[in-house]
């Protein structure tokens, strides 16, 4: 697999600069709330799946958040800043017989990794399928608007924020998110 | 919310209004109203033509604080010919 680097592109000013320093694959940066740093997933020959952040001035190493030999691809993260939503596949590439990387593998949950101390990790929505593109309602993140096929081909859906749904377990990430 | 179909949502960075992609690539833009737990969404309307020959699966537009969009007009595009092989189970006997 030949590696692929991501770039921040200075729209002002013009200038390029590599982000991201393993010879692996890089995949879908999102941007923290405050701009300073960027979250992106990389696979490869030479690692399993993993979530990395680096700030994006380059004046922080870029260190690793989250291992799993299960596909993960970050989507958005919350208007306070605190928490980083991401896809983790069900199936690893071992159970499901599809290439790691590979968009073609498995349903996925979407999560929300603490980007405080005082957190964990919680499920938001359970099988929302690989490639949601989920995005949380800006600077009120109460709704979410994601995409799925499972009515056969691709749609748009909204759903309510998962304590309003009376779904166990998330409560917490809710109310530390502020959604309550 | 979509009818359709529908990829790769995108709010407006004040939250009343939700971009997507329908299934002809043509970026539409939707007015939600939110009032407590319920929903109020406006018609569809097509805004522009999407100009990627192919279509990404993620990140392929977005649009800024102003209201103005950063779109993935191209990808690279190969210029290595098509080569069709027939009757190639014979080369596995």
């Amino acid at each position: 697999m030949t590696p692929v680097d991501y770039w921040v592109w200075d729209l002002n000013g013009g200038t390029r600069t590599q982000l991201s320093s393993s010879n692996q694959f890089a995949d879908t940066p999102v941007w923290s709330a405050d701009g300073r740093t960027t979250f992106f997933d990389i696979f490869g020959a030479e690692v399993r799946e993993e979530l990395h952040a680096v700030t994006a001035d380059g004046s922080q190493p870029e260190h690793t958040l989250i291992k799993s030999d299960r596909d993960l691809m970050p989507v958005d993260v919350t208007s306070d800043g605190k928490w980083l939503l991401y896809e983790e596949a069900i199936q690893s590439p071992k159970d499901s017989q599809q290439p790691m990387g590979s968009s073609a593998y498995g349903d996925a949950d979407l999560k929300a990794f603490p980007l405080t101390p005082d957190g964990r990790i919680a499920t938001i929505l359970e099988h929302v399928g690989n490639g949601s593109n989920a995005r949380l309602r800006p600077g009120v993140n109460d709704w979410i608007a994601f995409q799925s096929n499972q009515s056969g081909h691709s749609q748009i859906y909204l759903t309510l924020s998962a304590s309003r749904r009376h779904v166990s377990g998330v409560e917490g990430w809710w109310r530390t998110a502020g959604l309550e | 919310m979509s009818k359709d179909g529908g990829a790769q949502p995108v709010w407006s960075k004040d939250g009343k209004t939700l971009y997507f992609l329908d299934a002809f690539q043509k970026l539409t833009a939707v007015d939600v109203e939110v009032a407590g737990d319920s929903l109020r969404m406006g018609s569809p309307r097509s805004l522009f033509q999407m100009g990627t020959r192919h279509s990404v699966s993620t990140d392929g537009y977005d649009v800024s604080r102003d209201g103005r969009f950063l779109v993935l007009t191209s990808i690279t595009k190969s210029t290595a010919p098509v080569v069709l092989v027939t009757n190639w189970d014979t080369e596995l006997k």
